[in-house]
């Protein structure tokens, strides 16, 4: 289980890399971005379980019953909330380089103009 | 450099850092033993001593409530750095004034029934998931997105899609402005009247697991979730422009 936890969030991180280096299309880019960042959910998650632990809402369960760490998860809620930011601000660039250069493509971008 | 080039170069790297990840996540803890101890005390403290049974909330809008009120000035930068990247380029087409009626052809009448259907169900499930959040999971930020993809389903479910005015919608301003406003006054009636920036206790415990409970940190969630329900709806209504303009455009051409 230890293997295959943190294996996906290795794996998701490296998948989005890829993504990135490989993608002709920067929309691509930035859904390749939120790939790699949903990696860091997962491991945040992974590390905060506890084996037979219920989840922190502590409404339904009796006091004192184990419950998995609340910290990593508030962590990760944060984490969400500046993946969704970052990505509207990408895509607004996304906008505004379409507009520039009449493409997505991160090639077609080299060459700077004023 | 070469496309290909690149990928080598990138491939290379990216084995060392699989490498490195492999052996960083060798020295974590195993999975489903973490001992560590904040979450712990987090958890015995939450229901004593603020009468919440969210321990996730009890984080977020207490122990971390200024990390939160900084993570809510992002989302309020976000929809500002939306609204100016995306309004740099209007301008030009506008020499033809859109006279009111330029609407957008029709939207198909299947998206509109089922638009109808949801619009109410999902502002019930928004105003539920803030005003429950310091009792079960949900809260001000998850209440903020779906309030704001109220604002969407009944953008697309109108008959026709009105051409948005060149200024962000107004309401959603105000009410994103007064959102990100509201968090620090409460922070600050928390420094007034129990002595430090954004301590909740001043509003008093109340009953664990009655609607009004837990001290400041509902009405925290409440001020999150119009700050992120107005900053999205504000952001998204950006994009649709600019959507409509390349329509245009592309119709005019």
């Amino acid at each position: 289980m230890t293997v295959l936890a943190y294996g996906v969030a290795a794996w998701l991180f490296l998948v989005g890399l890829v993504g990135i280096v490989r993608s002709r299309n920067l929309i691509g880019v930035v859904i390749c971005l939120s790939v790699v960042q949903s990696s860091t959910y997962v491991l945040l998650l992974a590390i905060g379980y506890r084996s037979g632990a219920k989840a922190p809402i502590l409404a339904d369960i009796k006091s004192g019953a184990p419950v998995v760490d609340p910290v990593v998860q508030a962590l990760t809620l944060t984490d969400v909330v500046v993946e969704a930011t970052v990505t509207a601000v990408l895509l607004a660039l996304a906008v505004q380089a379409h507009k520039r250069f009449g493409s997505l493509d991160p090639d077609a971008m080299t060459e700077i103009r004023g | 450099m070469s496309r290909t080039a690149r990928l080598v170069v990138f491939a290379v790297g990216a084995a060392g850092l699989a490498a490195m990840l492999a052996w960083s996540f060798a020295g974590l803890p195993d999975f489903g033993v973490y001992t560590g101890r904040y979450g712990r005390i987090i958890a015995q403290i939450t229901e004593p001593d603020r009468g919440v049974t969210n321990a996730v909330t009890f984080t977020a809008f207490d122990v971390r409530a200024v990390d939160t009120m900084i993570e809510e000035f992002i989302v309020f930068a976000a929809a500002i750095a939306a609204v100016a990247l995306l309004r740099h380029q209007r301008g030009e087409p506008e020499e033809e004034e859109h006279p009111a009626d330029m609407l957008r052809p029709k939207t198909s009448p299947a998206l509109r029934v089922v638009g109808a259907l949801l619009a109410g169900p999902t502002v019930v499930v928004a105003l539920d998931l803030v005003a429950h959040g310091h009792l079960t999971p949900g809260g001000g930020f998850q209440g903020g997105v779906v309030l704001a993809a109220t604002a969407v389903v009944v953008v697309a479910a109108g008959g026709r899609v009105r051409l948005p005015p060149d200024e962000p919608p107004l309401l959603a301003e105000i009410i994103h402005g007064a959102g990100a406003a509201g968090f620090v006054l409460l922070g600050l009636a928390g420094l007034i009247f129990s002595g430090a920036f954004l301590n909740t206790t001043f509003a008093g415990h109340g009953t664990t697991g009655a609607l009004l409970s837990g001290g400041a940190i509902p009405l925290l969630n409440v001020a999150t979730g119009l700050e992120v329900a107005g900053a999205i709806v504000v952001i998204l209504a950006e994009f649709l422009e600019q959507e409509m303009l390349a329509a245009e455009e592309g119709e005019s051409s």
